[in-house]
């Protein structure tokens, strides 16, 4: 028979001897990553009016943030020396992106294209994931151009060489294309499109070098003898994405397109990645292609879309709160996480208190106050119970404190952490 | 450990080199515990690079800076059950691209399938949880139920379960001079 302590002693040697390494790099790209990150403060923070402002600020702050795209993209035969790299910006480690449909085998298409894409970018190791709640995950490295995934991501790829009617007025770049306009060809005439710095350029740039295959080079070099001094526009996801005049016929079916300073939300890199991947398919609804979508930023790790859910969506269990305060408890939970850039699910209320204990569990006490009175009552209110807020795409939860006053209902965040340690899941990945 | 809770403190107060220093002494074990509980490279890193993000964000909270350690493996073992739960209910895709492979699997000790792989490979995630922490993290089994958020009794009584799980496994294999017991 074998002894605990033999079995113990071989277990320890076993488990130190089985124990994987981290792989080299993967702590150094942590640690760039989080030393771009803000922490979190201590403290608690009252409900109300200043939550409610703050969320108004970060609403703000994210729409002056959205760049339309395709602005300022010009063919640099037409526009010589301009041209500028868009700068790359940390970006998160998660991207969710909601997928619009229901059809596997559309959502499963846009799922391999939305691969090549982000390897197209450089991308080369990343999770996609689809969840029961109909979106995809897309964990990326730390440094990667968020910018440019999100126009991947974001963009359903379909470039067009317009035949411009004479006379008809072009719009903006970024702008809708009429209806009715005559397509040229597309972009399944492009066999290649690669990134290029031309030499002697300065500032250094980056351009898009398209290969057209025969018909479609037969075709520019058609339409640009018989239209010198018109417009040669180009159409991405139907909006204008240059606009060059044409000064001389095309040859050769080798077009090449250059960046104007203003455009920094479409990349080279992002217009190559998109065209070397095509279009998604048709039955793909983009979620947002254009300007004014917020929805389009990325987002943290661990945080939910952008576009918050209204408040009425979320679901709330009363608990063991009296029936009568249970709206007015709900929509002060809801109110004290409105700054918190998630997405609430479900609010549950129930009686005691959380109390902000040097290792905060989650777990209230079963009275209305804390033992050591650390956390005391907004002024002229007492304690009648608390609120946990679940959020759409973080297993985080608010941990809130409720008090009443003549007045209504206040809400008190106490943390925002994991849930209680609770047994692991029996079904989970084994070695 | 004067020194760990003066680095805490600085970590506190915001200062990522310190942060950098905590983590570079924890990063080894975090990973490998990770490891041991989901066993699966790609999982493990996921959890342990969670709980290191957490920690940075989250550590002003902290009240006490000594508790650091036991804080930094709550939140690894927090983000081992998320990550478990998130693997069970999710289809998962992996891509690989254009960045080589490395060869040197780092779980292909998982291949050999001796009799102690099979039978820690057989216990829950919890059970493979508390003997991580016990018998490779070292801790003792107040620590480790400090960590994992459970009464001593619960801990003992998990640790307990644990080992009988991992001898019936493996007697069940027919490993020489091991037998199931009734008793620790």
């Amino acid at each position: 028979m074998s002894g605990p302590d033999d079995l113990e002693q071989q277990l320890a040697a076993y488990l130190t001897s089985r124990a994987p390494t981290p792989p080299r790099g993967a702590l150094e790209a942590l640690l760039r990553q989080t030393a771009g990150q803000p922490q979190r403060r201590r403290g608690r923070a009252f409900a109300a009016a200043g939550w409610r402002g703050l969320g108004a600020v970060a609403a703000a702050a994210a729409l002056i943030a959205v760049v339309a795209f395709g602005s300022g993209l010009v063919p640099s035969s037409f526009a010589p020396g301009a041209g500028v790299t868009p700068t790359p910006t940390l970006s998160p480690t998660t991207i969710v992106l909601p997928v619009p449909i229901r059809e596997k085998a559309i959502a499963a298409e846009a799922e391999t294209i939305f691969a090549d894409r982000l390897r197209a970018l450089g991308i080369g190791t990343f999770t996609a994931s689809i969840g029961n709640d109909l979106q995809f995950s897309f964990v990326l490295p730390p440094t990667v151009p968020a910018a440019d995934v999100a126009a991947v991501l974001h963009t359903a790829g379909h470039l067009e060489w317009l035949a411009w009617p004479a006379g008809l007025p072009v719009p903006d770049v970024g702008h809708p294309v009429p209806a009715g306009i005559p397509v040229l060809f597309d972009q399944s005439r492009v066999l290649a499109a690669t990134l290029a710095s031309p030499p002697n350029q300065a500032p250094p740039a980056l351009v898009v070098q398209l290969q057209l295959d025969a018909t479609a080079a037969s075709a520019l070099a058609d339409y640009t003898s018989a239209h010198i001094g018109g417009p040669e526009v180009l159409a991405l996801d139907g909006t204008v994405l240059a606009a060059p005049i044409i000064e001389s016929p095309s040859s050769g079916g080798d077009v090449t397109i250059s960046w104007a300073p203003a455009n920094a939300s479409l990349s080279p890199a992002a217009l190559v990645a998109i065209l070397r991947s095509g279009p998604l398919p048709a039955g793909w609804i983009t979620p947002c292609s254009g300007a004014g979508c917020p929805s389009l930023a990325p987002t943290p790790a661990g945080s939910a879309s952008p576009s918050p859910t209204p408040v009425a969506s979320a679901t709330v269990a009363c608990g063991g709160l009296a029936a009568e305060d249970c709206p007015a408890a709900a929509q002060a939970a809801l109110a004290a996480v409105a700054g918190q850039a998630m997405t609430p699910t479900r609010v549950e209320l129930g009686s005691g208190v959380f109390c902000p204990t040097p290792d905060f569990d989650g777990r209230p006490i079963p009275n209305t106050s804390c033992p050591s009175t650390v956390v005391a009552p907004p002024s002229g209110a007492t304690w009648i119970g608390h609120a946990v807020v679940s959020f759409a795409t973080s297993s985080d939860q608010a941990y809130i404190d409720l008090a009443k006053d003549p007045s209504g209902i206040k809400a008190v965040l106490v943390a925002i952490g994991p849930p209680p340690p609770t047994p692991l899941p029996a079904s989970s990945t084994g070695p | 450990m004067e020194m760990q809770t003066e680095l805490v403190e600085r970590a506190m107060r915001g200062n990522h080199e310190a942060f950098a220093e905590l983590a570079n002494g924890a990063w080894a074990k975090l990973y490998g515990t990770a490891g041991l509980i989901l066993g699966e490279h790609g999982a493990a890193q996921e959890a342990a690079q969670a709980a290191l993000i957490r920690a940075w964000r989250d550590l002003p909270t902290l009240r006490r800076p000594a508790s650091f350690d036991a804080w930094l493996y709550r939140l690894v073992i927090n983000a081992c059950r998320d990550e478990a739960r998130r693997r069970a209910r999710v289809r998962e895709i992996h891509f690989e691209g254009q960045e080589p492979v490395a060869t040197a699997d780092p779980f292909a000790w998982l291949a050999e399938r001796d009799e102690l792989d099979r039978a820690f490979t057989r216990l829950t995630p919890d059970q493979r949880a508390i003997l991580a922490l016990v018998y490779y993290r070292g801790l003792t089994v107040p620590e480790a139920a400090r960590v994992i958020g459970a009464p001593l009794g619960t801990a003992k009584s998990r640790l307990h379960r644990a080992l009988e799980a991992l001898r019936a496994a493996l007697a069940a294999e027919g490993r020489p001079g091991i037998e199931q017991e009734s008793g620790a």
